[in-house]
C-alpha cells in the first residue's frame, strides 16, 4: 500500500480542538452583493471571474460545475489569492480534493509552506510538502495535517491554531475557469491513500525548513496579507537571467473547457469500501464493548477517528440522508456531486456518477496532465536510443497544468492589422505545444531560440525521443571517438531531460530503451518515481543478473525484454502486470500474485522440455489468455505431465525448430491442456527439413471444442506438417486454416532463389495434400 | 427565446465587424463552445463573436459545413473510404492560405473549440516550419522582433539544446 496510509497522521491535529462537522449541506452564505464586491476589490479578484453571491439556498456541497466556492477566510486568513498559486494547485491536484472542500487552516498551511520555501531561496515542490503534510478528513471538509513517520518530530510550523469560527457561512462564487485543472469532489468516505510520491526531495531543504519552527498565527492575519502574494514572491526570485517563472496559474479563457477528471480523481468521489468496512467493524465492536471516552487516548487509525467523529455527530448521519434525497429531487441538471456521508446510499452514489459524467460532457480534448520525463535512465547508457513518452494520444493532452499565457483575443476585428503584431506568440501554450508535438524532436527543441515566448515551450513536449544511431553510424569503428561521442550523447540526453519543464515523472507512461545499460538502481528508481508508467521496453540492453520487480505501488502493465544481456532470473510479484515478453537466453522466471496477467511470450530461450518453463508459469497458468513459446530445440521429449492446465488460454503460439521430419504431434498435448483454445499457431523454423516418411501418423483423438483457427507458419510440406494439420482438422470444428510457407530462419546455405523455390513447392504441396481432405466449411488460406 | 432557437435549428453568428451568418444548428455544433452554449440554453438568437472577423468566420463556417456533412467516424465503423479521402483533400485545400489567415483561424478555432480544425491548423503550421532554421521560422511566423532573445540568451539556449543542433 501507499506509504501514506491514514495511520500516520499526527495526533496533534486531532487534539487541536477542531470538532469535525458534517454540516456543509446545511450552511448557506450570508454574504451580500456589496460585501462580495468589497472582498473582490480588497483581494484583487478580477471582475472577469464574476465574483458573485451564491444563489439563495445554495450550499457548498451543491456547488455548480461552473463555479468555485471561495470562503472569505481563504483570502483573509489563509492568504490565498486569485489567480491561484501554481504550487497550491499542484498540491490540490495531487491530493485529489476540490479547493472548496478545504478548511481555511488547511489552505493556510500550503500558502505558508510556499512562502517559507521561497523565502529560503528555493521553490516549493510537492514531494517536499508531502513529506510534512497529509490530507485529513474533517467532517465534510478536508485539511492538511502533519505527517508523522519519517521525519519524526521535525516540523516547520507550530500549529497552535485552534478551530476557527464563523467562516463557513461566508462564501461566494467565482468562475470555475479560475482553476484550469480538473478537480474531483472528494467523498468524505473516500480512501485517503495517495499516489506514490512524485519524486525525491533535497535533505538540505528539509533542514532549512525545520531549522526554526515558525508559529503559524504570527503570520495568519498580519503583514503577510498586506502584500499581494504573487508580487511578494516574484521579488524573491534569484536573478538567473532566465525569464521569471510565473508562480501563479492564470484562469482559462472564457469558453475553454476544464480538462476531464482522470480515473484516479474519480475514485475519490465515491466512498471507499475499505473505509466503510472499517467503520462497520468498529461500530460492531463498539456495540459489543462499552463506549470509551473519545478524548482519552489517540485512536489507532483512520477508522477509529472516523468513528469518534460519527459518535459526536451521529444525528448528522441522518441529515446526510435527507441531503441525498434533496439531491434526487433536484432537476436532472443538478450540478456538482454532493458529498454523501451516509454509506448506505448506493442509489445516490450512482446519481453522483451521472452528474459527474455531466461534468465531463463539456470537455473536449485533454484528460490528464502529462508531465514529462525526468528519467535518469540515460545514465551509463552505451549510446543508443532513449524514448520516453508520456502519452501517445492526442497532443491536446499536453495542456492542463501550467498555461500561464492563456491570453486570448486581444485582436480586434482583423481588418488591416499591423504586420508587426506577433499573433502566434499570443496563442496559449497548449496550442503552441501542439505544434511542437508535430515536429521532429530536434526541430521542436530548436524553437527554444526563436524568442522569449518560445524559449521554454519545448519543455512541455509530452514525448521525448532521442535517437543516437545516426551519431554512432557517423563515428564508425573509431573506438576513442565512440567513447567521447557516447558520453556527449548521454550528457545531452540528461541535459534535455533535466531541463524539461515538468519536474516529475508523475505521468510518464512509456519508456523504451534501446541499447542503454540499465542497472538495478536505475530500474528501481524508474519504477518508483513514475507511478503512471505502464509500458517498459528494453531492447539490446545490458541488464543485471536478478531482476526483481513487485509491489502494489507499481503500475507497470507491459514489460518487454528483448535480447538483453546478463539476466539470470526475473521475479515479478504482486502487481497488475498484464503482459510479459522475454526474448533472450535461458532464465529463471517467477511470477507470483499477478492476477491481471494475460499474455506471456517467451522466445528464443531454447526452452528444453526438461527446462521448467511450465513450472515457472504454473502460478499464473489459470489466468493466461495468450501464450507464445519458442521451443527451439524440440529434440528433448516433451514431458506431458509437466504441462499445467491452462483453462483460459485462447491463443497459443509455438515456435518450433523443425529438424528432419520429426513428428509435431506431441506438441498438440500443449493444446490439449487448453480447453478454451481458439487460435493455435505453429511457427516452424527449418533446420534441415527433409521429407522422409510416407505414412501419416495419428495422435489419440481429443476434442478441441473452441478451436477455430489453425495457422502453420514455415510450412514445408513434410509428412509431419501434414499430420499436424490432419490432426487438428479431425479434432476441432475449424473455420480457417492458414498455411504460410515463408520461414524466417535457418536455411543452411540456401540462397534467396532456393527459398522461393521451396516456398513455392510447399504451397503446391499444401494445395495438393490439404485441399482434398479439407472438411466442409473450413477455409484454407495459403499465403 | 432559447427554445425557439433550438427548434428552428438555425443559429446566427455575428462577427466582430457586425456581419451576421445564419447557419444550421448542426454546423454550429462542430464548435464545442457553441454546443455548450446551446446545451446550457444560453445561446440566444444571435451569438456575437466579438473577436472573430467575417473573413475568418466565413472560412470557419466553410470548414464546419463540410465536416458536419461528412459521415462521422463513430457513426459507422466502415464509412466509405471515398468520404474520408474527400475530407482529406478538402482539408488540404482548405489549409492552402497565407500564414496570417491560418493564425486567425487557429485562434478562432481555439476560442470556438473546434478540435479538428485546431489540429489541422497546427499541422499546417508544423509542416511549414519543419526543418527550417530559427531565422526562417521567425520570418514565417512573424515573430515579434522585440521579443527576441539577447545574443547571450540565444547562445545559452543553443548550448542547452545543443543536441538539437548537432
Amino acid at each position: 500500500m501507499s506509504s501514506a496510509s491514514q495511520e500516520d497522521v499526527a495526533s496533534g491535529s486531532a487534539s487541536s480542538g477542531v470538532i469535525p462537522k458534517f454540516d456543509m449541506h446545511t450552511i448557506t452564505s450570508v454574504l451580500t452583493e456589496g460585501q462580495v464586491e468589497t472582498i473582490a476589490q480588497t483581494y484583487g479578484i478580477s471582475s472577469d471571474l464574476n465574483p458573485r453571491v451564491p444563489p439563495p439556498g445554495m450550499t457548498m456541497n451543491r456547488l455548480p460545475r461552473n463555479s468555485i466556492g471561495i470562503y472569505e477566510a481563504y483570502l483573509e486568513f489563509s492568504g490565498v489569492r486569485v489567480p491561484f498559486s501554481t504550487f497550491l494547485l499542484q498540491v490540490i491536484y495531487y491530493f485529489r480534493v476540490h479547493i472548496s472542500q478545504l478548511v481555511p487552516i488547511g489552505l493556510s498551511k500550503v500558502i505558508l509552506f510556499e512562502l517559507y520555501c521561497r523565502s529560503m531561496g528555493f521553490p516549493p515542490y510537492l514531494s517536499l510538502f508531502r513529506l510534512f503534510y497529509v490530507l485529513q478528513k474533517q467532517g465534510h471538509w478536508f485539511s492538511f495535517a502533519r505527517r508523522t513517520g519519517k521525519l519524526g518530530q521535525k516540523r516547520i510550523f507550530n500549529e497552535t491554531c485552534s478551530g476557527m469560527k464563523h467562516w463557513k457561512d461566508r462564501f461566494f462564487f467565482i468562475d470555475r475557469r479560475a482553476i484550469p485543472d480538473p478537480m474531483p469532489w472528494r467523498h468524505s468516505d473516500s480512501s485517503m491513500s495517495e499516489a506514490s510520491p512524485p519524486f525525491g526531495y533535497d535533505e538540505a531543504h528539509v533542514d532549512a525548513l525545520t531549522d526554526f519552527v515558525v508559529n503559524i498565527q504570527a503570520y495568519s492575519s498580519g503583514s503577510f496579507v498586506c502584500v499581494r502574494f504573487d508580487q511578494a514572491l516574484e521579488v524573491s526570485e534569484p536573478p538567473t537571467g532566465d525569464p521569471i517563472e510565473p508562480h501563479v496559474t492564470a484562469p482559462l479563457a472564457p469558453g475553454t473547457a476544464i480538462p476531464r477528471r482522470t480515473d484516479l480523481q474519480k475514485v475519490v468521489e465515491h466512498a471507499d469500501q475499505r473505509v466503510l468496512d472499517a467503520r462497520e467493524r468498529k461500530e460492531k465492536k463498539k456495540q459489543d464493548a462499552p463506549p470509551r471516552p473519545t478524548s482519552k487516548k489517540r485512536p489507532a487509525g483512520e477508522a477509529s477517528r472516523r468513528r469518534t467523529k460519527r459518535a459526536a455527530t451521529s444525528n448528522v448521519v441522518e441529515l446526510s440522508g435527507s441531503d441525498a434525497s434533496e439531491n434526487t429531487r433536484s432537476p436532472t441538471r443538478s450540478p456538482s456531486p454532493i458529498n454523501v456521508s451516509h454509506p448506505d446510499l448506493e442509489t445516490v452514489d450512482r446519481s453522483l456518477d451521472e452528474s459527474g459524467g455531466h461534468d465531463s460532457e463539456q470537455v473536449v480534448g485533454p484528460q490528464e496532465f502529462t508531465e514529462g520525463s525526468n528519467a535518469d535512465g540515460g545514465d551509463g547508457g552505451i549510446g543508443g536510443g532513449l524514448n520516453a513518452s508520456t502519452s501517445s494520444g492526442s497532443t491536446r493532452q499536453a495542456f492542463g497544468r501550467r498555461t500561464p499565457g492563456v491570453q486570448l483575443f486581444i485582436h480586434s476585428g482583423g481588418h488591416g492589422r499591423s504586420s508587426s503584431i506577433d499573433f502566434i506568440s499570443q496563442m496559449p501554450d497548449d496550442i503552441l505545444v501542439m505544434i511542437l508535438c508535430l515536429l521532429p524532436m530536434k526541430d521542436a527543441m530548436a524553437t527554444g531560440s526563436l524568442s522569449t515566448r518560445w524559449r521554454f515551450l519545448w519543455c512541455n513536449l509530452t514525448q521525448l525521443e532521442f535517437d543516437g544511431t545516426e551519431t554512432i553510424r557517423k563515428i564508425g569503428d573509431d573506438y576513442t571517438t565512440f567513447e567521447l561521442q557516447r558520453d556527449k550523447f548521454v550528457n545531452q540526453v540528461s541535459n534535455v531531460i533535466s531541463r524539461h519543464r515538468h519536474p516529475t515523472m508523475q505521468s510518464l507512461k512509456e519508456v523504451s530503451l534501446l541499447s542503454v545499460n540499465i542497472t538495478e538502481p536505475i530500474l528501481v528508481g524508474l519504477l518508483k518515481s513514475s507511478p503512471c508508467l505502464e509500458t517498459l521496453y528494453f531492447y539490446d540492453s545490458c541488464m543485471f543478473a536478478h531482476i526483481h520487480v513487485g509491489g502494489r505501488d507499481i503500475n507497470l502493465k507491459h514489460f518487454t525484454l528483448v535480447d538483453c544481456h546478463e539476466i539470470e532470473s526475473i521475479t515479478l510479484y504482486d502487481f497488475d502486470l498484464v503482459s510479459l515478453t522475454y526474448i533472450g537466453s535461458e532464465i529463471e522466471l517467477s511470477l507470483t500474485d499477478v492476477p491481471m496477467f494475460k499474455e506471456l511470450d517467451i522466445g528464443q530461450v531454447r526452452v528444453r522440455m526438461e527446462n521448467n518453463v511450465f513450472k515457472q508459469i504454473l502460478s499464473c497458468a489459470s489466468y493466461l489468455q495468450t501464450l507464445s513459446l519458442d521451443l527451439c530445440s524440440p529434440k528433448e521429449s516433451l514431458n506431458v505431465d509437466s504441462i499445467p492446465k491452462l483453462p483460459n488460454l485462447k491463443f497459443l503460439r509455438l515456435t518450433i525448430g523443425a529438424d528432419g521430419d520429426d513428428s509435431l504431434l506431441e506438441f498438440t498435448s500443449i493444446a490439449k491442456a487448453c480447453p478454451r483454445l481458439e487460435t493455435f499457431v505453429i511457427a516452424l523454423l527449418w533446420f534441415s527439413p527433409i521429407i522422409k516418411r510416407k505414412k501419416v501418423k495419428h495422435a489419440a483423438p481429443h476434442r478441441h471444442e473452441h478451436l477455430k483457427l489453425l495457422e502453420i507458419g514455415g510450412y514445408f510440406g513434410r509428412i509431419s506438417d501434414l499430420e499436424l494439420a490432419v490432426y487438428v482438422m479431425d479434432n476441432a470444428a475449424l473455420r480457417k486454416i492458414i498455411i504460410d510457407p515463408v520461414c524466417a530462419a535457418f536455411g543452411g546455405n540456401l540462397i534467396a532463389e532456393d527459398f522461393l523455390k521451396r516456398e513455392q513447392a510447399a504451397r503446391c504441396s499444401a494445395e495438393r495434400e490439404l485441399r482434398p481432405i479439407l472438411p466442409r466449411g473450413v477455409e484454407l488460406v495459403i499465403l | 427565446m432559447s427554445t425557439s432557437s433550438s427548434s428552428s435549428k438555425k443559429i446566427v453568428l455575428k462577427s466582430a465587424d457586425n456581419e451576421t451568418f445564419e447557419i444550421d444548428e448542426i454546423v454550429a455544433l462542430e464548435s464545442q463552445a457553441i454546443k455548450n452554449m446551446i446545451e446550457d440554453e444560453c445561446a440566444d438568437n444571435v451569438i456575437p463573436l466579438g473577436n472573430i472577423d467575417s473573413k475568418t468566420l466565413s472560412k470557419i463556417i466553410e470548414y464546419c459545413k463540410k465536416h458536419a456533412e461528412s459521415p462521422k467516424k463513430d457513426d459507422n465503423a466502415d464509412i466509405d473510404e471515398k468520404a474520408v479521402e474527400d475530407l482529406k483533400s478538402f482539408d488540404a485545400e482548405f489549409a492552402k492560405v497565407d500564414m496570417p489567415l491560418i493564425q486567425d483561424i487557429l485562434m478562432a478555432a481555439n476560442f470556438l473549440n473546434i478540435d479538428n480544425l485546431i489540429g489541422l491548423m497546427c499541422r499546417t503550421i508544423a509542416d511549414r516550419i519543419k526543418g527550417k532554421t530559427p531565422e526562417e521560422i521567425r520570418k514565417i511566423l512573424n515573430i515579434n522582433k522585440n521579443d527576441l532573445l539577447s545574443p547571450e540568451q540565444e547562445a545559452k539556449a543553443r548550448e542547452e539544446n545543443s543536441w538539437a543542433f548537432d
